[in-house]
């Protein structure tokens, strides 16, 4: 009756008399290891079967035929179930059994034999290495944007979960084949991966299988590899030499894709492990490919993106004020935050000589972040060449108008123009706040009067104040960031800054604008700005 | 007619923007500024977007002018001498 139950089980069942020869095995154990009949099983010894596979217990450490849980038993022991990977070396074939034995006992408690039930675990332990494998790249691909590393670290989860080797390479601007990262389960060999990855870029000759996966996009699959196959990826005698030290059972090379192009391959191979790859490997280590790839695009974008932040800072950003002789300068510019990490925004200054007088643009162009910047550009570019043609602050206003109307769309620009002399100052408004006169007593003044904002409206003109100076006064010029700052306590508002700067009719320029940047960061408590915020302040020296 | 209220900066001009664009069958757009606490340079530009656009397109186009701020930059700016701006709805609709 038990042999009738046994034969139906799915699980491979087989019984040991005490010296360890099988009786009984029933027929999906015959199955499981491999044999046609219970004879040629009784007539094979235990080693000899435990000799066609390399097993491991589930960390990787060798598995020797004392540890199985049917010898334990047999030696009296009582063993938990053992958790084995074992690899067929003839074929090659993968498997995760769970083996479980019990020891069988006559009245007085001897050990008569051994029943052992042996689960095919394959099945579920593939599934949990290929989520554990896609979790663990999910999560060391979002931790940096430096690539190299990004790469180090998928080889490290393919590794040994997945290959005893694994080796990325990228293509290079020039088409180049170029190795970033190698990796090894056994660490005596990571000195040989480490190697390869030291060789230069290469040119592949079109019928490399990397060059093949390259232009096809598909994946290549050696489950055996042959000594001929390693000559056709070596470079020269000394990379063949590597390779065959490597001495790779089975390898596979897929592509790194991202949705626009294939930027690299990544080869994985087997060596001490004996395992061969099967299709669902393949599967797997496209998907770690197709997440590195995006991982490795996203990490260039940013860093490409970076570089532009810089480039366009250096010709969005105000210059550096000019040394003005007889006058002090300076200066504060705080772009608001913006999603792009570009430092930039709408206000603006320029000052700039022409003809031996000094002229100022001071303004804000409506918007944030890098579209409102390049019309600064405009804006500043285009001050300094419409005084060459009329040195005139309501001249130069109205040609920024008409630059501003054509390239604009809907954005406006706020300025205010002058041209500086010791005892005086002409000063032109387009509906920019006004500049703030403080004389050393703490007056204060405003000027000048309204005009209309540029880009508006086609038919507009702009008045031009004469504004008398004593030396030693000090002018400040401000964008509407400055007085709409908001804090907790509303905003920061027109008041509040006549009042600081009619105390600091003595200070330097430099002093004004520092007090007002702390004045301004103790308003916001600290948070970021919302909108972009200038200052220039300038003071003729005393002759 | 648009009645406005709170704030019109960069964050809530989209809004207006898109409100305009939608406004249909009508001779005449009002922007009631009234109720309105804070305008900033961007919402500016959307008013005189509608302006322009309104301007082109053979309309009227009227704003209620707003609290102190609002007026302050209206006049700053220019826009109050260029719009056609009303001091409370009532003189707009009486004024035909």
């Amino acid at each position: 009756m038990f042999n009738e139950l046994f034969q139906v089980l799915a699980e491979a069942v087989t019984v040991q008399d005490p010296d360890g020869a099988v009786v009984y095995a029933n027929a999906a154990a015959l199955r499981y290891l491999g044999f046609d009949s219970l004879e040629q099983l009784q007539t094979t010894p235990g080693t000899a079967i435990m000799e066609r596979y390399l097993v491991e217990d589930e960390h990787g450490v060798a598995v020797s035929y004392d540890q199985l849980p049917s010898v334990r038993t047999l030696r009296g022991e009582s063993p938990e179930p053992l958790l084995m990977r074992t690899v067929e070396r003839a074929t090659g074939e993968l498997r995760w059994t769970l083996s479980k034995a019990t020891a069988l006992r006559d009245d007085d408690g001897d050990v008569l034999g051994a029943l052992t039930v042996l689960e095919d675990l394959t099945a579920v332990k593939s599934a949990e290495i290929r989520t554990g494998v896609l979790a663990a790249s999910g999560r060391i691909l979002s931790t940096t944007l430096d690539y190299h590393k990004t790469l180090r670290n998928v080889a490290e989860v393919a590794v040994p979960s997945l290959a005893d080797y694994c080796g990325v390479d990228l293509v290079d601007m020039g088409g180049l084949l170029e190795r970033v990262a190698a990796c090894h389960r056994d660490p005596d060999q990571q000195g040989l991966a480490d190697s390869l990855r030291g060789l230069p870029p290469a040119y592949l000759q079109p019928l490399h299988p990397a060059a093949r996966v390259l232009a096809s996009g598909t994946s290549e699959l050696f489950e055996e590899i042959t000594d001929e196959q390693l000559r056709e990826m070596a470079r020269d005698e000394g990379h063949l030499q590597a390779l065959r030290e490597l001495a790779p059972r089975s390898l596979m090379i897929v592509p790194l894709r991202v949705p626009s192009r294939i930027i690299g391959v990544m080869t994985l191979a087997t060596d001490a492990s004996r395992r061969r790859f099967v299709t669902d490997d393949v599967e797997l280590a496209e998907q770690l490919g197709r997440r590195a790839a995006v991982a490795v695009e996203n990490a260039r974008l940013h860093t490409k993106l970076a570089d532009v932040a810089v480039t366009l800072q250096g010709v969005l950003l105000p210059r550096e004020l000019p040394q003005i002789p007889g006058w002090e300068l300076a200066s504060l510019y705080r772009p608001a935050e913006t999603d792009l990490r570009i430092d930039v925004g709408g206000d603006f200054y320029e000052f700039f000589e022409h003809g031996g007088t000094w002229f100022g643009v001071f303004g804000d162009v409506t918007g944030k972040g890098v579209q409102a910047a390049s019309l600064t550009a405009l804006m500043r570019t285009g001050a300094r060449v419409a005084c060459r043609m009329e040195a005139q602050p309501a001249a130069i206003l109205s040609r920024l108008d008409e630059a501003m109307a054509q390239e604009s769309g809907k954005a406006l620009c706020t300025a205010l123009c002058m041209c500086l002399h010791r005892d005086h100052m002409v000063i032109s408004s387009a509906g920019h706040p006004p500049a703030i006169i403080v004389s050393e007593d703490g007056g204060l003044r405003e000027v000048p009067t309204a005009g209309p904002v540029l880009g508006a409206f086609p038919d507009a003109s702009w008045p031009e104040e004469n504004v008398p100076m004593t030396p030693g006064e000090l002018i400040v010029f401000y964008t509407d960031g400055v007085i709409e700052t908001p804090g907790d306590v509303g905003r920061f508002g027109a008041d509040r800054l006549r009042e600081l700067l009619s105390s600091q009719g003595n200070a330097s320029p430099a002093a004004v604008v520092e007090r007002l940047d702390a004045e301004l960061n103790a308003f916001t408590g600290g948070a970021m700005l919302t909108d972009d915020v200038a200052v220039v302040a300038l003071r003729a020296r005393p002759a | 007619m648009l009645k406005l209220s709170g704030e019109l900066d960069v964050a809530s001009s989209a809004t207006l923007e898109q409100s305009v664009a939608e406004a249909a069958d009508y001779d005449r757009l009002v922007i009631d500024l009234s109720d309105l606490q804070f305008i900033d340079s961007t919402g500016l530009s959307v008013l005189v977007a509608a302006h322009q656009h309104e301007l082109a397109a053979g309309r009227d186009f009227c704003v209620v002018q707003g609290p102190s701020q609002v007026q302050r930059l209206l006049a700053l700016t220019g826009l109050e001498q260029r719009l056609t701006v009303a001091d409370t709805l009532e003189q707009l609709l009486t004024s035909g």
